[in-house]
């Protein structure tokens, strides 16, 4: 407490006071129309470290919701062409065992071979499809005409023990940190033995021995069919499961941003009502006490 | 018994009641200057004469013109001053670090990383992809330009703080000079016994000046003070004052991170020659200005430096390790070894290195792994990863670290600032308590003066009556 007061110590504070008010004014005014209560590092240093990783985190999920997304885009046209396998080995099934039953002419045996010719030529499309240029079952690699994983049963060099010349890495992406799916499977794993017992049967058709001795194979060839289809599905799971957990992370790490830089928009409005109310008190009570003094008492 | 020692102290009454006047109506004049010290008339009683044998009072006489003045009060003021202006140009200068840094508003470091990598985890989806591999060296590109910015807003926000500090130095000095002229006006007037309390004034608003530009220490001796500055030079001493010299080429010269050279302060010699201050200068808006340009500013370029290292170091080394589209071992995807100098060496997509060195272009292992690297703590023991060393964090665990520090950096100095300024205010409070005018005692110093000026002056009319009286009865 000081025993004596001068004009200028009354200003001065005055001043000092409507100053601090209209500063404080100033940011709520920012918070307000920004909706953003960390505008600088200096609001909040520990929360603006927050943030940035936040933002990056944010970033890092939808990366790796894009990276689900093409895999699942990848594994479901798979697992439609697979389909597409699964009825080739089924006829040829019926075929070898309508073939089986002794009573097939000469005739019906040599169409039956076409038959099944073309569903080897077919089964080896299905392993050369692609999407998007990309094949499907060769790590997903480029597409280049002439360059098919599969060799085409009519081509010059095609080997039924061993058709298949496309890459074995398969392709795996990563969804999450440290968190891979394989998108594909090397060809020769899905259509080796298919391709095989297609041949096999075709050739037993052709040269009038037991098509029958085809089946084991054949089934076989659907199991792998099969396991692969399975494969894709419990892995297509495993691509929704993560996508529901990025989803969530998503939304609350978002949550962690606006707790960390959120403004408090009904504080805010309550503070400037606030604020408004002390600067009109202040002004008011200022200008009484810097007009009370003894000259003006004395109409000097 | 006479009339005439009446004349006399009626005179002397009026003299020093007039004084009286004018000294308050000085004060009023000055009411809002802050830095006006007020001034009050010290009467005493003349001593008393004996008259025909009766010792009576001889009426009043003017003792001296007083500056109500602390000198504590003074001294405390001008530290405080001093401290505030410092903490208050720091904190402003932090204030544009945070800006220049600029990492919450969006288009920061952090985001170009994070585009750098989703680039590297898009080339993983399709490695032998061209518009892929053009997009991750483009933002690789943009991840080494943002590098480049940040470090050159770093170098011109450094340059401009220490075109400030050049061009406070002839402020400082025409100050100094200032106060050497003042000390010996001052000397002077006091020797010849003359009032020179405005002069006190004035002296004491230049050395709130130069502590708000400087930090000083001063002492005042026989009415001269002795400032004293940076390693106890003594910048001024009686009339005589002692200029800072601002100097970029004396060795060793100061570098900037722009690679120029930055002002030293210091002084001349007698031969000429430039001798820089050794010690810190601590205090005044020079101080501060020059804790920003010579610690902060470095450790922060620093910091951006490191992660610039980590990241041309780590990504090389994975780049390095794998094999490009055409089968050849991957190349150094960037060079420099700093922030400024950070760039991109590889301009053909063919030639960035997705695959892991088993000649199959659709392998994506090397990709993957340039993508893991956003998520892998560097702690410099990793041989696979060069060496690098963030610490132990990530690059944007790093990233937020820095930019954590600079709001810590810019927050401690905003609440020193405040705290500084209510110390001056505190100060200046107690200064004007004491010092300041308060315009309604002055009003009644006015009253009172008047009246007593009016009773000399009816002394006055009363002792002619009295001599007319006398004068009446010789006639």
């Amino acid at each position: 407490m000081f025993s004596r007061v001068s004009d200028v110590q009354i200003s001065s504070q005055v001043s000092v006071n409507l100053a601090r008010v209209q500063l404080r004014l100033q940011e709520l005014s920012e918070q307000a129309s920004s909706g953003v209560r960390l505008n600088r590092p200096s609001d909040d240093p520990a929360g603006a470290g927050t943030v940035i990783r936040s933002h990056s985190i944010i970033n890092a999920l939808g990366q790796d919701t894009r990276a689900a997304s093409f895999a699942r885009g990848f594994l479901g046209a798979q697992d439609a062409v697979l389909d597409d396998a699964d009825s080739i080995i089924t006829r040829a099934r019926e075929i070898a065992v309508q073939q089986a039953n002794g009573v097939a002419s000469d005739a019906d045996r040599a169409a039956a071979a076409t038959e099944v010719h073309e569903l080897l030529s077919a089964l080896v499309a299905v392993g050369n499809s692609e999407l998007g240029g990309r094949r499907l079952f060769s790590s997903g690699e480029d597409a280049v005409p002439g360059a098919e994983p599969f060799t085409h049963p009519d081509d010059v060099g095609f080997d039924p023990a061993n058709p298949y010349s496309g890459s074995t890495t398969p392709l795996e992406v990563e969804i999450g940190s440290g968190r891979l799916v394989r998108v594909t499977t090397t060809g020769s794993d899905v259509f080796g033995r298919a391709i095989a017992a297609l041949d096999d049967l075709e050739t037993r058709l052709q040269a009038g021995t037991d098509p029958s001795a085809s089946l084991t194979a054949l089934e076989l060839s659907a199991a792998d069919i099969s396991t692969e289809r399975s494969s894709i599905g419990a892995r297509v799971q495993s691509l929704d499961e993560r996508t529901g957990q990025i989803d969530k992370t998503e939304l609350a790490t978002k949550e962690i941003i606006n707790e960390a830089s959120g403004a408090d928009i009904v504080g805010i409005v309550t503070d400037l009502v606030a604020l408004q109310t002390q600067l009109q008190i202040s002004a008011a009570a200022s200008q009484q006490i810097l007009g009370a003094n003894l000259a003006s008492m004395l109409q000097v | 018994m006479g009339l005439t020692p009446i004349f006399d102290l009626a005179t002397r009454a009026l003299r020093a009641q007039n004084l009286v006047l004018q000294t308050a109506g000085q004060n009023l004049a000055n009411a809002s200057r802050p830095s006006y010290s007020r001034q009050r008339v010290v009467l005493a009683a003349d001593p008393p004469q004996s008259l025909s044998g009766i010792v009576v009072g001889s009426g009043v006489r003017v003792q001296e013109v007083q500056q109500v003045v602390n000198t504590l009060t003074e001294t405390q003021l001008l530290q405080a001053r001093s401290r505030s202006a410092g903490e208050i140009a720091a904190r402003d200068e932090l204030s544009q670090l945070e800006t220049v840094l600029g990492e919450l508003g969006g288009g920061g470091l952090q985001e170009t990383l994070d585009s750098f990598f989703a680039a590297a985890d898009d080339l993983a989806l399709h490695p032998q992809g061209i518009p892929e591999r053009t997009i991750f060296l483009a933002t690789a590109e943009t991840l080494a330009a943002r590098f480049q910015d940040r470090a050159t807003q770093l170098a011109e926000l450094q340059r401009q703080i220490d075109e400030r500090v050049a061009a406070a130095v002839p402020e400082v000095n025409g100050l100094l000079d200032d106060i050497a002229t003042l000390n010996g006006e001052i000397f002077r007037a006091e020797v010849g016994g003359q009032n020179a309390n405005d002069l006190r004034d004035q002296r004491r608003e230049a050395l709130g000046q130069l502590s708000d530009l400087i930090g000083i220490t001063q002492f005042e001796s026989n009415g001269q003070v002795t400032v004293v500055g940076p390693d106890g030079l003594p910048l001024v001493d009686r009339d005589r004052a002692t200029h800072v010299v601002a100097d970029k080429a004396t060795q060793p010269t100061l570098t900037g991170l722009d690679g120029r050279a930055l002002t030293r302060l210091g002084f001349e010699v007698s031969n000429g020659d430039f001798v820089g201050f050794s010690s810190t200068i601590g205090g005044g808006e020079l101080g501060g200005l020059l804790a920003v340009r010579d610690t902060d500013i470095p450790s922060i370029a620093a910091s951006l430096d490191q992660l610039a290292e980590a990241l041309r170091t780590a990504v090389n080394a994975v780049h390095t390790n794998g094999e490009d589209l055409d089968g050849n071992a991957g190349g150094s995807l960037f060079d420099g070894t700093t922030a400024s100098t950070l760039r991109v060496l590889i301009t053909d997509p063919r030639e960035v290195a997705a695959s892991l060195g088993t000649s199959t272009p659709e392998d994506n292992q090397n990709a993957r792994a340039l993508a893991a690297l956003q998520y892998t703590a560097l702690d410099g023991t990793d041989a696979a990863l060069g060496n690098a060393d963030l610490d132990g964090s990530n690059f944007v665990g790093f990233l937020s670290s820095m930019i954590g520090t600079v709001g810590a950096l810019s927050q401690t100095a905003q609440d020193r600032a405040e705290a500084a300024e209510a110390v001056t205010t505190e100060i200046q409070n107690r200064r004007a308590a004491l010092s300041g005018v308060n315009t309604n005692e002055e009003l009644l110093t006015l009253l009172d003066a008047q009246r007593a000026f009016q009773a000399a002056a009816i002394l006055v009319n009363t002792a002619t009556s009295a001599l007319d009286a006398v004068l009446a009865m010789v006639d």
